[in-house]
């Protein structure tokens, strides 16, 4: 009941709105006062929008939202112009994507253009985990990632863009373009091997460049494993790189019951996450592709 | 293997993503492959081998709909309206998929070998700590990265509140005072400034570091040859016969840029009329940019050619740094050493023990040892890191108490003015 008369007021304050900002475009007007008008308007839109929230109407907000930062734009305050955008992008988020995207993007190029970067890339985040769970469209999903990484490193935020990294570097990989991914995996690894902090992570990532290289080609998987043992000896004792080389092995002989077993038993220990879980299966493929195949 | 054989089947919905509706029907489960058929037309509208799943999870549509998606290659399937229960669906159908990876041909035979070991046991627990803490550790240097922007951030508005201090009391002093406030303040100054030579200034005041530069004022294109002197108490610059030409004092330097190791320009900033700046030029300027760093931290800039140089300079720090660190953890080391035979000795012990109850290997004792290694070390760092955040946190708030209070006393001088 209540949500219904806040929408019906929304609607109302959202014509109050436009009279106000016609108004504002007579000559007289124009000459005399036409700003704080137009400074009215943009609050009733700003209202108009927070009650379309109250009745839910997601896209009804996200629109007046939108109208609020048109008008900031017009009045020169760009801060204020982003941030309603932002604003119109989380509405939109939960009824139309496409159109929180459009207004996300908008508030990226305001805040990139005062050299805000660091929220841009937040922004560039939010767009990507759109694309990620709403619109499954990985690969822009990726670009988006990918870009927010360069604004966060140009801002020397290092940590935040190595997150945005293995994101990108697990989407790749599962669409198989793992030449992009053993690179961002190479880097983030020799990146984090130095940090006291961090070098207990680099195995991981090694690991995983490691596979990638694995599931192109084995040889290379084992240039590479030695490359990375000769740079983080730490690499040799983690049970990562016993099971790279059980693994290898296994391959080389083309055992896939070796394999089976050396998985398992790493397994039992920690459990693997689906990223793992989707590689070793793609290895253990290659591996019965040659055999006889009774899993087709 | 019969792979026709149903495991199970769930009713449920699938997302038609041509037509953009959603059909009812079945969801089944053979050995290896994941089938949907519609309930109405019976048609066949997914099936695919259980290998080529990506990824399993659980997700909302439109924020409302619990739902279920299996993303296989570029496509993403969504199943929803679930029966009995999504999380029963999700957890069979992953058990399935990672059977694919997990189970041997020759089964049964391993049965055995699979009974874990309570060294085994005691691995994975180990393991699964030394997880934890590696995220842990991540998200915590994450968040040591975002104090040090934030102080960074802090710095910039301390430097800019200074220069609004400065430029208020500027119009704090009347306007029918036919002297600007710096002329005001100016027969102070001139003072040491006639009388003062360069030898006096030597002994009233510190001098810090004196070098020969070249003086460009402002933007005419002269040039000339003078001296920098920094003082305890400000700059000053000279010409080559020691005659000074401009004095700054500390507070009254609004900013300093860097703009590369050898070039630096001073600027102080008044309302109503240009700014008065010189830019100087220095091969000893990089002996004294160290030295202004530390008197106005607060105000310097330094531009792009020039960062490379602070951040070279930085890095023996950092290296000494480590180095020290590395010696602390050789000591912490050297302390543990002697302590591990004991410790080894103790685990013999326990092993001993422990092999009469259940048994423990050789080599889980040695994996053991080796993750508890890790572990501690990432604990130490961990506290290390902890330790850097609480003082950053120290100095933020500190600072961020100056900075409001700064701010409180500017507005009232505003208002005042107003």
């Amino acid at each position: 009941m209540d949500s219904a008369g806040k929408e019906r007021e929304a609607v109302q304050l959202m014509a109050e709105a436009e009279k106000r900002v016609k108004g504002s475009h007579s000559f007289l007007r124009g000459l005399f006062g036409g700003n704080t008008r137009l400074e009215e308007a943009c609050e009733m839109y700003t209202r108009a929008a927070n009650m379309f929230k109250i009745a839910k109407n997601w896209s009804a907000a996200g629109n007046a939202f939108c109208q609020a930062a048109k008008l900031h734009m017009q009045l020169q305050s760009k801060h204020d112009s982003a941030t309603s955008f932002v604003d119109a992008g989380n509405a939109y988020k939960k009824a139309d994507p496409q159109e929180a995207i459009n207004c996300l993007n908008a508030a990226i190029d305001i805040y990139t253009d005062m050299g805000r970067f660091t929220i841009a890339a937040k922004h560039h985040i939010t767009i990507a985990e759109i694309y990620e769970a709403e619109l499954v469209d990985i690969e822009k999903a990726i670009a988006h990632y990918e870009q927010a990484a360069d604004y966060y490193k140009g801002e020397e935020s290092n940590s935040s863009a190595n997150k945005c990294l293995l994101k990108v570097a697990a989407y790749a990989a599962q669409l198989e373009q793992y030449q992009k991914a053993i690179e961002i995996y190479e880097q983030v690894g020799t990146n984090t091997m130095d940090n006291p902090l961090l070098k207990y992570s680099a195995k991981e990532y090694f690991f995983k460049a490691a596979l990638c290289h694995f599931i192109v080609d084995e040889l290379n998987a084992k240039l590479a494993l030695e490359k990375y043992e000769e740079m983080f000896p730490a690499f040799t004792d983690s049970r990562e790189c016993k099971l790279l080389k059980k693994l290898l092995e296994a391959h080389e002989e083309q055992n896939s019951e070796a394999y089976t077993e050396a998985v398992k038993e790493f397994d039992s220990i920690s459990r693997l996450d689906q990223w793992l879980t989707t590689m070793l299966l793609r290895i253990k493929k290659s591996i019965q592709g040659e055999g006889d195949g009774d899993l087709k | 293997m019969n792979e026709e054989i149903r495991i199970h089947s769930w009713p449920c919905s699938y997302y038609l993503d041509t037509n953009k509706q959603w059909v009812s029907g079945r969801l089944s489960l053979t050995p290896v492959a994941i089938k949907f058929t519609a309930d109405k037309t019976g048609e066949l509208l997914v099936n695919f081998h259980l290998s080529g799943i990506s990824e399993i999870k659980k997700e909302s549509s439109n924020l409302i709909f619990s739902s279920l998606t299996i993303l296989e290659k570029n496509t993403k399937h969504w199943f929803s309206s679930l029966q009995p229960n999504r999380n029963v669906v999700f957890n069979i159908l992953e058990h399935f998929w990672r059977e694919q990876l997990l189970s041997n041909q020759g089964t049964g035979a391993e049965a055995g070998a699979l009974q874990s070991t309570k060294g085994k046991e005691l691995t994975g627990l180990l393991a699964g700590s030394q997880k934890r803490l590696e995220d842990t550790a991540k998200v915590l240097h994450y968040q040591g990265e975002q104090f040090d922007n934030i102080m960074r951030g802090l710095n910039k508005i301390e430097g800019d509140m200074d220069v609004a201090d400065r430029l208020l009391t500027e119009l704090e002093s009347p306007s029918w005072w036919p002297f600007s406030s710096k002329l005001w303040k100016a027969p102070l100054e001139a003072k040491p400034k006639e009388t003062a030579t360069v030898s006096d200034s030597k002994n009233q005041e510190g001098i810090i570091i004196r070098i020969p530069v070249i003086i460009t004022h402002r933007t005419d294109s002269n040039v000339k040859p003078g001296k920098l002197t920094l003082l305890a108490s400000g700059l000053e610059i000279s010409d080559c016969n020691s005659q000074v030409i401009h004095r700054f004092e500390s507070k009254d330097v609004d900013d300093i840029r860097v703009h590369t190791p050898y070039e630096i320009s001073v600027r102080q900033r008044f309302i109503g009329k240009p700014d008065t700046s010189y830019r100087l030029l220095s091969a000893k300027m990089p002996e004294a940019i160290p030295i202004l760093e530390m008197q106005f931290s607060k105000k310097i800039q330094f531009l792009e050619d020039a960062l490379a140089f602070a951040g070279a300079r930085k890095s023996p720090q950092v290296d000494l740094g480590t180095s020290i660190w590395q010696a602390a953890t050789g000591l912490l080391g050297g302390v543990m050493q002697p302590e591990s035979p004991v410790g080894g000795e103790g685990m013999d012990n326990e092993q001993v023990q422990l092999q009469s109850h259940e048994k423990i290997s050789e080599s889980e004792a040695k994996e053991l040892k080796q993750i508890l290694k890790k572990l501690k070390g990432l604990a130490l760092e961990t506290e290390a890191e902890l330790e850097r955040q609480d003082e950053a946190l120290d100095s933020i708030t500190s600072s961020v108490d100056r900075a409001t209070l700064n701010i409180d006393k500017q507005n009232r001088r505003i208002k005042k003015l107003t």
